[in-house]
């Protein structure tokens, strides 16, 4: 009876092991991103797809960057579809617990990049609290540094997440009660181009998603 | 023996919990030192407060998470939160009821994933993933309090125990490299793309853990080319070492290929290169806990009884660098 139970017990363990790692193998298959036509319109992509469509063609397939676009438009559409249908089964147990296997790790590194920059004023005078990587600017580095902070504001190529105006909003608060004197503080996001190998250095960058606080009245 | 058959043996293979006690602990102290970050910093309530109290994220009252329909929408709930996942992983670490304080863990790791999105990395969640194997696994039977309260000792009974935790943790390991190397689609990965990913992603200031403009120079450049490509050849072939494994369970029928795949130490040349990156990643780049999370994990790709001989290799390398002459045995 015993060995029995034992013998049902390991059938319906390695039944249920193999529903999971189907699934989950299934879930960890990358898909092709979120098909946005605005999206492909961006700078970034659109060199993208000019050097997949120079790969494809030093291979001997010529194709259009448009009909490229197309392409994976309705690529990337089917296999999100095709993979959420799949995932239907352990959907609301992944949800549950939080365990979707998405693993991108820097899958698309891009060739602009952002500071992140804090600046006080005192009247008219400006004062830069912090700035990323700068030895010189450290005004709660440690703390801007720390990685469930960081993820609040460092931005994607989307923009910085939804946690950026609240991050700020903190900021000041800290900023205007261990600093009395100031009345202003202002967060961008600074973008520049990463400098590339051989090429000249591109001297432009633009200021973005800028927050400004002024001293709440007393 | 039918496939079906070996599916289920396989899966009912019994060894002594070594390696899932190692990875439970060490799992437990990076999350520990991660949530002590999170005290000393005092960021709690930033991250995972609501915005009217404190914190940097907000919801309407019908996209509460379930934590705050059960607690009120306060600073001291965020605390609260943070002390759960303090605890949780405390008795993790220390193996006091240990299936109950992991499956705890999970459930407050998930809340603060809902709470706040952007602050929970791929690395929570591959914690999250562990943490629920180790739930249903023997983890605890060795080096815990719990081992100590059955057995009058900490270090328990190294009893065979069931080993399915321990092959899902290296099972999902390979997922999530062979996953990532998958979903590299940025040119910069390839060699289309110049190769240059790891020197677009070492010249983020928000990320680098230092100035690395020197690397714009040919020869530090051509090293971070070939870096790149290691890096994404070392995930993409993640699967071999379940594939080695296979064939090494059954040495004997190794004929052609796998005979020549046998004489390479795949496993060991993959968690060597592995090390590696992890510890590279850790000096140049400020991802917090991921490299160490990953490596926590380490001790799946290798048997109890290889982990044993390496414990036994350090004691007796302890002992030799400390004896005394004195004490050395005579001839």
């Amino acid at each position: 009876m015993c060995s029995f139970l034992a013998s049902r017990r390991a059938q319906l363990r390695a039944a249920i092991i193999a529903y999971f790692v189907f699934f989950n193998a299934l879930a960890a298959l990358p898909t092709l991103g979120v098909p946005s036509a605005e999206r492909l319109d961006r700078p970034f992509e659109q060199a993208e797809l000019r050097r997949w469509q120079r790969m494809l063609a030093a291979v001997g397939v010529e194709i259009s960057a448009q009909r490229l676009a197309q392409l994976y438009l309705s690529l990337a559409e089917a296999a999100e579809q095709a993979h959420q249908l799949a995932l239907a089964p352990i959907a609301g147990f992944a949800s549950l617990t939080q365990t979707e296997q998405r693993w991108r790790l820097f899958g698309t590194p891009d060739e602009q990049r952002s500071v992140l920059r804090i600046s006080a004023f005192a009247g008219e005078r400006e004062e830069v609290l912090y700035e990323s990587l700068s030895p010189e600017y450290r005004w709660g580095a440690e703390r801007l540094e720390y990685r469930r902070v960081r993820a609040a504001y460092n931005p994607s190529r989307a923009g910085p997440p939804p946690t950026y105006e609240g991050l700020g909003l903190r900021l000041s608060e800290q900023i205007f009660a261990q600093r009395p004197e100031l009345t202003r503080v202002r967060i961008v996001l600074d973008r520049s181009r990463v400098p590339l190998p051989g090429a000249a250095p591109d001297p432009e960058h633009e200021e973005q998603y800028a927050l400004e606080f002024a001293r709440p009245a007393p | 023996m039918t496939r079906v058959a070996r599916w289920v043996a396989f899966w009912d293979e019994r060894e002594p919990p070594t390696a899932l006690a190692c990875i439970r602990i060490a799992l437990a102290l990076v999350m520990l030192v991660d949530l002590a970050a999170i005290g000393w910093h005092g960021v709690a309530t930033w991250l995972w407060a609501p915005l009217e109290a404190g914190g940097i994220v907000g919801w309407g009252a019908a996209d509460a998470p379930l934590f705050y329909r059960l607690l009120p929408p306060s600073a001291a709930s965020a605390q609260l939160l943070w002390l759960g996942l303090v605890l949780s992983v405390l008795c993790v670490g220390a193996g006091f009821c240990m299936r109950g304080a992991a499956l705890g863990y999970v459930w407050l790791s998930a809340q603060a994933a809902l709470i706040n999105g952007p602050a929970d990395r791929a690395i929570d969640r591959a914690v999250r993933i562990m943490m629920l194997i180790l739930v249903l696994s023997p983890a605890a039977q060795v080096w815990s309090i719990d081992a100590w309260r059955k057995t009058g000792h900490f270090r328990g009974s190294p009893e065979p125990a069931p080993a399915w935790p321990r092959y899902m943790i290296l099972a999902q390991l390979v997922l999530i490299y062979f996953g990532a190397g998958l979903a590299k689609g940025g040119t910069s990965w390839y060699p289309w793309g110049g190769y240059r990913a790891l020197y677009l992603t070492l010249q983020d200031p928000i990320l680098a853990a230092a100035d690395f403009r020197w690397l714009a120079r040919p020869l530090p450049f051509r090293l971070t080319q070939v870096a790149t490509a290691l890096t994404h050849l070392w995930e993409l072939s993640a699967p071999l070492v379940l594939l080695a494994a296979h064939y090494r369970r059954r040495p004997e029928r190794a004929r052609g290929w796998r005979r020549a795949f046998l004489l390479v130490p795949v496993r060991n040349l993959y968690v060597a290169l592995g090390v590696a990156f992890h510890l590279t990643l850790a000096l140049t780049l400020r991802l917090g806990i991921f490299p160490f999370a990953m490596l926590a994990c380490f001790p799946a790709f290798f048997r109890p009884e290889e982990l044993e001989r390496g414990f036994g290799r350090l004691r007796a390398g302890w002992a030799s660098a400390f004896s005394r002459p004195g004490n050395a045995p005579s001839p």
